[in-house]
């Protein structure tokens, strides 16, 4: 144990506070549990209260602004699903189009061919 | 805090209190107060250096105390958990407001150790601790005031066993330094 550290135990010896401080600490805590109502009081409202709260202009503002966005958001995702069907059905219709242009093509291309074979086996008979 | 003559065993006696004081007592949570307030009070004066601060710190530690009773289990948790919240609630304050330290270097520098009274030997000692860092000073302050070990003190303020060894160490080293630069070359 080195000197310093018997001075520092010297030193740092705990000292009293000042000679009331017990009747201050126990007046503070006669006073805690009307604290603790007001706070509980505040923190806890009555069914009554939080309706009638609800009904505030603030409340019923809040209220309307919430429906509001709610209304605005169903109408957005209808109309995005409205147009997206639509969509959809018009490249159907564009795709059974382009399909037939196909068929008729082919169509066109198999008659020029069996003009083309039939004159190629009559040269050939010549 | 005198106890009854009649008790046989202090630590009887403040578990009896306990008992009482958990129960509602209020003189019995008083006597509670007036036993634990020197350590308590003590522990923020040396914290802060600011007897006003550290008496509405200390009244408060006690009131978190009263509201928090059934938690405790024993005089020697009792002890325990004051010693925790003052030290976590010093921590915090000083977070929240400037603490203000003593510059040693301010400080006037007398001819040697010996020439001077105890009581300024001790004072100035103290006023070298509280210009160590906040956790060092707790630190030092529940090794000397408290007289607890590393291990006690590494449970109190939640940190591990070799920083609060290695708090130590350096804490000391400053001290010595410190002290010798402001009183002489003495050996201390």
């Amino acid at each position: 144990m080195s000197r310093i550290e018997d001075e520092l135990r010297v030193a740092l010896r705990p000292e009293e506070p000042a000679p009331d401080f017990t009747n201050r600490v126990m007046a503070r805590i006669s006073a805690l549990p009307l604290e603790r109502e007001e706070e509980q009081s505040k923190k806890q409202p009555g069914w009554r209260e939080r309706l009638a709260e609800f009904f505030q202009p603030v409340r019923i503002k809040w209220a309307v602004a919430g429906a509001m966005l709610s209304l605005l958001m169903i109408a957005t995702i209808g109309t995005y699903r409205h147009y997206e069907r639509q969509r959809m059905t018009a490249e159907l219709a564009e795709g059974e189009r382009a399909k037939e242009q196909v068929m008729l093509a082919m169509k066109i291309a198999s008659a020029k061919l069996n003009v083309a074979q039939r004159k190629v086996q009559d040269n050939a008979e010549k | 805090m005198q106890w009854p003559k009649s008790a046989a065993n202090p630590v009887d006696v403040i578990d009896d209190t306990l008992a009482r004081a958990k129960n509602g007592d209020q003189a019995a949570f008083a006597d509670l107060v007036r036993v634990h307030q020197a350590m308590v009070f003590s522990l923020a004066h040396r914290f802060f250096r600011d007897r006003a601060f550290a008496e509405d710190l200390a009244q408060e530690v006690f009131l978190h105390l009263y509201q928090n009773l059934a938690a405790i289990e024993s005089p020697s948790h009792l002890k325990f958990w004051l010693r925790k919240v003052t030290s976590h609630r010093c921590i915090d304050y000083s977070r929240r407001r400037k603490v203000q330290t003593v510059s040693v270097d301010e400080a006037p520098e007398p001819m040697s150790i010996f020439d001077l009274p105890d009581a300024m030997m001790h004072s100035t000692l103290r006023r070298i601790v509280a210009t160590l860092p906040e956790k060092p000073r707790l630190v030092v302050t529940l090794r000397y005031q408290e007289d607890l070990d590393p291990t006690e003190i590494a449970k109190i303020l939640e940190m591990p066993l070799n920083t609060v060894k290695s708090h130590l160490r350096r804490s000391l080293a400053i001290l010595r330094e410190k002290i010798t630069r402001c009183l002489g070359e003495i050996e201390v």
